[in-house]
């Protein structure tokens, strides 16, 4: 059978610097390919040219369904057969799913609503959803979003003239998807192929492109370095043909704490945490896991000051006050949040103004004058000590990757010694070479005597970087898993087993 | 490519002003430049006004509405009450910081967007000024106080002008050398980042507010002193050119950030092209067509530049 999607010699150079270098592979009908690689690898200069957004140096060929494509590319869904769902899903949350669904695409001179919610719930329940084509996007979970998207890119397709060529690229759809909101979004994305339509789906998480996927392209370094079947291989093995090198273990070694507790948490209460207590001793770091709205990833928003709470906070001895960021940063608390685009940075201001925002007034003369000499070394130490690149404190934020952007945010907070740092998913979209290094600083910062307190869905982390975790279910915790007994497996279950047991909604 | 765009202006205001030297005979005086320097002030002190709030993101329409009824304000104290200038400054600038304490606390504590609020609070205190003053211009300001407006103070040029200068020192420094300064572009670029690093972010931006209206009151001062009346529709003249010139400002000097330096530079280098124009002979409507023009070439010329170098509204 001949090959859907056929790429060759694709090669791509920015000013001078070649970040994709004679890239050729191939997607057969209904075949689900992985393409996965390190940020920087070039995986989202593939995706861009592919989608159009930036054209290929000469000499490369994209062939579709047998149709040479490579200079229509951009032509949008009906013309290429391809439908692209990107992270950020690029829906609009006031309008209804029809409107997201159909909003380009009316024809006539008057919209015929009731032809028009015909057809959306037949694309709609492609993907398995049963809501009403009136909903607001803004009114469904992130999952039932994340699946109106795919719905999206099958419709768009459809509306193409040559039926059968369906090509659907997912660009890490599942980076804010909650566990089960991953398996369902498999399931469907496993139909679809069943039906003869073929993906290929990029991802941070190896565990899901092996799962998911038939096959698993790799990039290094603008170069693709090996396509493998998905069942032969293993998440080691594809880690180090990402990095090129044996994986050195992503996780430092953690110290064992010693002495009284630093922070004591009771009856803390906000948002969906309805009762939660724990302590926390000087360098431990301390896991919170649970479901979507157990309020296991509302914790460290909690204990900051960040939204407002309930219960006693006690730190070092002395029973807080109600905290606001403020108080709370002054105290001793940080908290490096989630959506760093929202909350956590600045993208057009520099790294150095970045990273010393909340400790600004130690760089002054005269509580008054910024000593932007002393700023400008100490931004570039911590440059230096985070392995930030490039190396420029002086560019703005934005034109760092993912991943260094994540490493100045933890690098802004560990400059104010922090005696408790509070993190929602500080890895989250954040390739390899930054986790490590994420990892590294987070157990240097325990060892120097501080608190973590980590709020992921990531369990591998949790399971070896953390001293305890304590799951979460309707805002209480309803089991601590201590270091020996501490695996992501033993961890999956709890959160997950408990679902299974309690009153199904 | 950055020195370029940081000087751009600087470079056009020097050929503009080569260019009227070139066509008019009389331009290329000492007493253009001293005509330039002491006529712009109201305007220049309004901008700095401006670009206070403007640094946090927040947009003060009442700015003009302030400039008149700070005059007349003065006007009625010093001129129809008889009190001492000093006083009736005092106490005209304590009421335009009040003035700016109600945008604040409607547009901060209740939330309601500035360029709202003051939509709403500058119409009403237009209004409020023609009641006051039964729609007619308000004559009697002391001598002494028109003279201190008037009068060359350091090499032919009135001390407004120097009052305007310290203005821009300060206002300087605390942009760009403060760690406020730091903290108000913080919480321009995104205010939850800017509370979650602990800033007090209200108060920041209820402060502003404060300080644009304070300063708009000091231009009205200035207004109705070096005139020696207040006219109470003279407000409304000042609010898009200090806007004007705050824009066009923020695209010099340190480019993608309001600044006082670039305020400073865009103010005269509008009133030099305008008075240019005037020397040539033309008045009315190139005023206008230059002042518009430039602000909307400067601007679009740097936002195609940089990146992303214009504040943005949300």
């Amino acid at each position: 059978m001949p090959a859907l999607l056929e790429l060759s010699g694709l090669s791509k150079t920015f000013d001078g610097i070649r970040v994709l270098h004679d890239v050729t592979f191939s997607v057969g009908p209904g075949e689900i390919l992985g393409l996965i690689g390190e940020n920087g690898s070039g995986k989202s200069t593939l995706i861009k040219i592919l989608s159009g957004y930036h054209p290929a140096d000469g000499g490369a060929r994209v062939v579709l369904g047998g149709r040479d494509v490579t200079h229509s590319l951009g032509g949008g869904p009906a013309r290429t057969g391809m439908a692209f769902i990107h992270q950020d899903l690029a829906l609009v949350p006031s309008m209804t799913v029809l409107e997201n669904l159909r909003i380009a695409r009316f024809t006539g001179w008057r919209v015929r609503w009731r032809q028009e919610r015909d057809r959306v719930r037949r694309h709609l329940s492609q993907v398995g959803l049963d809501v009403h084509p009136d909903t607001r996007v803004g009114d469904l979970s992130v999952t039932e979003k994340a699946l109106v998207a795919v719905a999206r890119g099958l419709a768009d397709i459809e509306e193409g003239a040559e039926r059968g060529h369906r090509l659907l690229v997912l660009d890490e759809p599942t980076a804010y998807l909650p566990h089960d909101g991953v398996l369902r979004l498999f399931g469907v994305l496993r139909g679809l192929a069943a039906d003869g339509a073929s993906c290929v789906f990029v991802s941070h998480r190896l565990d899901e492109v092996r799962d998911l996927c038939d096959r698993v392209a790799v990039l290094r370094g603008g170069e693709l370095v090996a396509v493998v079947d998905a069942a032969g291989s293993t998440e080691r093995g594809l880690l180090e043909l990402m990095l090129g090198r044996s994986a050195e273990s992503l996780y430092p070694a953690v110290e064992e704490p010693a002495g009284a507790a630093l922070l004591t948490v009771e009856g803390l209460r906000g948002g969906a945490v309805d009762d939660l207590s724990f302590t926390a001793r000087p360098g431990e770091i301390i896991g919170f896991a649970g479901l979507p709205g157990s309020g296991y990833d509302e914790v460290p928003y909690l204990v900051t000051g960040a939204v407002p709470s309930g219960g006693r906070i006690v730190l070092d001895g002395a029973e807080l006050p109600p905290l606001t960021p403020r108080s709370a940063i002054a105290r001793g608390l940080a908290l490096l949040p989630a959506d760093r685009a929202r909350s956590g940075a600045a993208p057009n201001l520099t790294v150095r103004e970045n990273l010393t925002l909340p400790t600004l007034s130690r760089f002054t003369r005269l509580r008054w004058i910024v000593r932007r000499g002393r700023e400008r070394r100490v931004a570039a130490e911590q440059s230096e000590r985070f392995d930030i690149s490039p190396r420029r404190p002086e560019s703005a934020l934005r034109y760092l990757s993912g991943g260094n952007q994540q490493k100045v945010m933890l690098a802004k907070w560990l400059l104010g010694a922090p005696k408790v740092l509070a993190l929602h998913e500080p890895t989250q979209g954040v390739d390899v070479g930054a986790k490590r290094e994420i990892f590294a600083q987070l157990s240097a910062a325990a060892a120097s005597g501080a608190v973590v307190l980590m709020s992921t869905v990531e369990h591998e982390d949790l399971a070896h970087l953390c001293a305890r975790v304590h799951v979460l279910r309707a805002g209480r915790c309803v089991r601590i898993i201590e270091k020996p007994e501490l695996t992501p497996r033993r961890l999956a279950e709890a959160v997950y087993a408990i679902a299974v047991s309690g009153p199904s909604p | 490519m950055k020195t370029v765009e940081r000087y751009a202006v600087l470079v056009v205001w020097a050929l503009v002003v080569a260019f009227f030297a070139w066509r008019s005979d009389t331009f290329a005086a000492t007493s253009t430049v001293q005509l330039i320097l002491s006529t712009q002030t109201v305007i220049l002190i309004a901008t700095l006004g401006v670009t206070f709030s403007l640094a946090v993101q927040e947009f003060d329409l009442s700015v003009g509405s302030v400039v008149g009824f700070g005059g007349c304000l003065l006007a009625v104290l010093d001129g129809r009450e008889g009190w001492a200038p000093g006083p009736a400054i005092a106490v005209t600038l304590l009421v335009c910081a009040l003035f700016g304490a109600i945008n604040a606390a409607l547009s901060v504590l209740a939330g309601v967007p500035s360029i709202i609020v003051t939509l709403g609070t500058g119409t009403l205190l237009a209004g409020i000024t023609l009641g006051v003053t039964e729609s007619k211009v308000v004559t009697g300001i002391s001598v002494k106080t028109v003279q201190f407006m008037t009068s060359p103070f350091l090499f032919g040029i009135p001390a407004p002008f120097y009052c305007g200068l310290v203005l821009c020192l300060v206002a300087w420094f605390v942009l760009q050398h403060t760690p406020l300064g730091r903290r108000m572009i913080f919480i321009a670029e995104n205010r939850e980042v800017a509370r979650l690093a602990g800033l007090r972010v209200n108060l920041i931006r209820a402060g502003a507010l404060v300080v644009t209206a304070t300063l708009s009151g000091l231009a009205g001062v200035v207004l109705a002193g070096t005139n020696s009346a207040a006219n109470p529709q003279s407000g409304a003249y000042y609010l898009l050119p200090a806007f004007a010139a705050a824009f066009l400002g923020s695209t010099t000097i340190v480019p993608g950030r309001f600044n006082a330096w670039g305020a400073f530079v865009a103010v005269y280098f509008l009133t030099t092209g305008i008075t240019g124009l005037q020397y040539l002979g033309y008045a009315g409507w190139p005023e206008q067509v230059f002042y518009g023009g430039s602000l909307v070439a400067a601007v679009t010329l740097s936002h195609l530049a940089g990146h992303r170098r214009l504040p943005r509204f949300a």
